[in-house]
């Protein structure tokens, strides 16, 4: 067992999140959401000079990593740009690839990319996703698209894994910067003549942001070492996302309550990490939905445990 | 630049330990065996001869050192041999503490008379220890402990006092006492272990009935025992250090969650059919629980391999506080799809009679060795950077 991530990606982390920090972490999301050109202008050269572009998922362990640390590593700012689905597409396919479930009326950022792709849950076709107009800036998906399904077009067969795994870790690092900003903050916040961190209610709730972010780290790292040694069910796609919203749930709700009022300020971090997330935790469904398609792929696939669940059909014969 | 990839899955020499394990359970217990207490003396029997089986195949004291007769197995190899026990009711019966924890305390404070006394007995299965922690005064605030040794010169030392919820007290031979020797300084100086025969004139044990089922709750009074200076483990007065080692030793706990994962398995096989108006709640539930399952395991596995690569802040207790939780609602999902089934506890109630002690003994999960409330408190002391783990 080898639970370490390669030095390469790891760096790579390192140099998109020092970047990232340089040009304002999150202040740079707030600038982009009030303006969304400086994307275009300040971010796209950013994402371009880091190497996100040469970087393919399926080429081995390495890059991989390295995908998923760099998405991580934007994540803790809610970078406004879709690594996501440029990265799960690829370099001879589609530019980018977007999850959806039935035909969209949104999609985020596509008016930043180029040879988009959607790829519908449901039915599992790909089509050609067009972008109809400018981003129609809404608190909670403050970077949507208007677009529209075109044509079906080939996608690549991972690429559905590659999309749910990286965002993921996306998440995680959003989650991550959300839980230092509570703790941070449950020191430097004193009431009643003492640090609120000291009090057992803020402690219960330190501790659940601390579970939640543990578990979608490990079954998000273990997932990617099952996408790249190729044993990646649907099941265990489902299943990290699953954690994914629900980590994000515990994490974003107790990190306000740690905050109080001052986290719901605009010109505080979280505000702008929680109404950022919302679309990625929603798209293509949420929560019930994800646990649905779970409980159906577990019956189609069974799940890998200590003492394994065979599929359904094949314990019932 | 190159590395080794990354990988969760066992390597080959774990692969073979947990088939090893398997076919000797499967070949040794019975389908019905629910561990050692659970039937009285019936079950600690077949404990003791299971324990033999594995002595007999240089399995028992895997973990431990080969200059003590161990193997020197891998954290992984420990790891896979506290999941499949745990996983088949912990057929080592309550020699896995001696094993543990005991042992190894023995073998980094003990004298070399006691290492002679206690470690071979041990290694054969033939000692059975209970641990004299709580207190009525003194639960997770175990250095209140007010058990007091008083010096009688002669290098001997009298005990009076009570421990509380000492599990298997009634069936060991020997205790793993901590008592107060000092009051001069403050709570944490003053403790020493002594290593007590449960025989010993004074020591007397009553049995608390409890929903756990027999053994696992036990008073332990101590009413002017004798204890010599032969019998103290490490320094007087030092006991605290001996009590973090331990705490140290048992940081990753029992494999709750190998249990956890074992009882979704079968589960699976009790699961509605499609026309059945729960079907579809039940398999969100189960498949959800499998998922969390499967990433407690992942923390403890962080939480093991933290012990050799960089350290997770407070990692230890989440690992705990995740598997705690898991092991409760495991045992509430399984009785909610046995039904009234799960309820009963006789021949013909399905999974052998498994889910109704399952629940009954998850109700303990987040009290025992350390409380949720304490394994909370310690996160959150570890992510302000208040404390320790």
């Amino acid at each position: 067992m080898n639970r370490d991530w390669p030095a390469d990606a790891l760096a790579f982390e390192e140099s998109v999140a020092a970047s990232l920090r340089a040009r304002g972490g999150i202040e740079l999301t707030r600038a982009c959401e009030a303006d969304p050109s400086r994307r275009e202008s300040e971010l796209r050269p950013l994402i371009d000079s880091l190497g996100f572009a040469e970087i393919d998922f399926r080429a081995g362990e390495v890059e991989a990593a390295a995908a998923a640390l760099g998405a991580k590593a934007a994540g803790q700012v809610v970078a406004p740009w879709p690594l996501v689905a440029q990265l799960a597409g690829a370099t001879d396919g589609p530019g980018a690839v977007y999850l959806v479930d039935g035909a969209p009326r949104r999609a985020p950022h596509l008016d930043l990319v180029t040879g988009a792709v959607a790829v519908d849950l449901g039915d599992g076709s790909c089509r050609a996703l067009e972008a109809l107009g400018p981003v129609a800036r809404m608190p909670l998906d403050p970077f949507g698209t208007p677009c529209r399904v075109g044509a079906v077009v080939d996608c690549p067969a991972d690429a559905v894994a590659g999309h749910v795994v990286l965002s993921a870790f996306y998440v995680l690092g959003a989650l991550e910067t959300a839980i230092g900003l509570a703790s941070a903050y449950s020191v430097e916040r004193h009431q009643f003549g003492r640090a609120i961190s000291s009090f057992g209610a803020v402690q219960w709730r330190l501790a659940d942001l601390s579970g939640a972010r543990s578990a979608l780290a490990e079954l998000a790292a273990f997932t990617l070492s099952r996408l790249i040694d190729g044993s990646a069910t649907m099941a265990d796609l489902w299943g990290l996302r699953l954690t994914m919203i629900e980590a994000a749930e515990t994490v974003l709700a107790d990190a306000h309550q740690v905050l109080g009022a001052i986290g719901l300020c605009e010109e505080h971090d979280v505000t702008v990490i929680d109404r950022h997330l919302q679309g990625v935790l929603r798209r293509p469904f949420g929560r019930a939905a994800t646990n649905a398609a779970l409980a159906e792929r577990v019956a189609a696939e069974g799940f890998d445990l200590l003492y394994p669940v065979a599929p359904r059909a094949a314990s019932a014969a | 630049m190159t590395s080794q990839p990354m990988t969760f899955a066992d390597d080959e020499a774990v692969r073979d330990l947990r088939l090893q394990l398997r076919r000797m359970i499967d070949e040794h217990l019975p389908a019905a065996f629910h561990g050692a207490f659970v039937n009285g003396r019936q079950g600690q029997d077949m404990a003791d001869a299971f324990c033999r089986r594995l002595a007999e195949e240089n399995l028992l004291t895997m973990s431990w050192p080969r200059a003590f007769g161990g193997a020197d197995a891998s954290v992984w190899e420990q790891t896979a041999l506290r999941e499949e026990m745990w996983a088949h009711h912990e057929p080592r019966g309550a020699q896995y503490m001696g094993l543990n924890w005991v042992g190894p305390a023995i073998m980094r404070f003990g004298t070399p008379a006691q290492r002679e006394a206690h470690l071979a007995a041990i290694a054969n299965g033939d000692s059975t220890w209970c641990q004299g922690f709580s207190e009525p005064e003194a639960g997770s605030d175990l250095a209140s402990l007010r058990l007091r040794a008083r010096p009688t010169g002669e290098g001997e030392w009298r005990l009076d006092g009570q421990k509380i919820w000492t599990s298997y007290a009634s069936l060991a031979q020997w205790c793993f006492l901590t008592a107060r020797t000092d009051n001069s300084g403050s709570k944490h100086h003053g403790i020493t272990v002594f290593l007590v025969p449960m025989d010993r004139a004074g020591v007397t044990v009553r049995e608390i009935d409890s929903m756990l089922g027999p053994h696992h709750l036990n008073e332990v009074f101590f009413d002017d025992v004798a204890v010599a200076r032969a019998e103290i483990l490490g320094e007087l007065h030092r006991g605290w250090d001996v009590i973090r080692f331990v705490l140290a030793h048992e940081r990753i706990g029992i494999a709750r969650y190998a249990r956890s994962e074992r009882i979704l398995s079968l589960l699976a096989e009790y699961l509605p059919g499609d026309d059945d108006p729960e079907a579809d709640a039940l398999r969100a539930v189960h498949a959800r629980l499998m998922v969390k399952a499967r990433t407690a395991r992942l923390m403890n596995y962080r939480a093991i391999a933290s012990t050799t690569t960089a350290e997770v802040p407070g990692g230890v207790s989440t690992a705990r506080l995740t598997t705690t939780l898991l092991d409760q609602e495991v045992a509430a999902l399984a009785l909610e799809i046995l039904g009234e089934e799960g309820l009963y506890d006789d021949d013909l109630a399905p999974l052998e009679a498994w889910a109704e002690e399952a629940w009954r003994y998850a109700r303990s999960a987040t009290i025992a060795s350390g409380t949720s409330e304490v394994q909370r408190l310690l996160i959150a002391r570890a992510m302000t950077g208040e404390g320790a783990r």
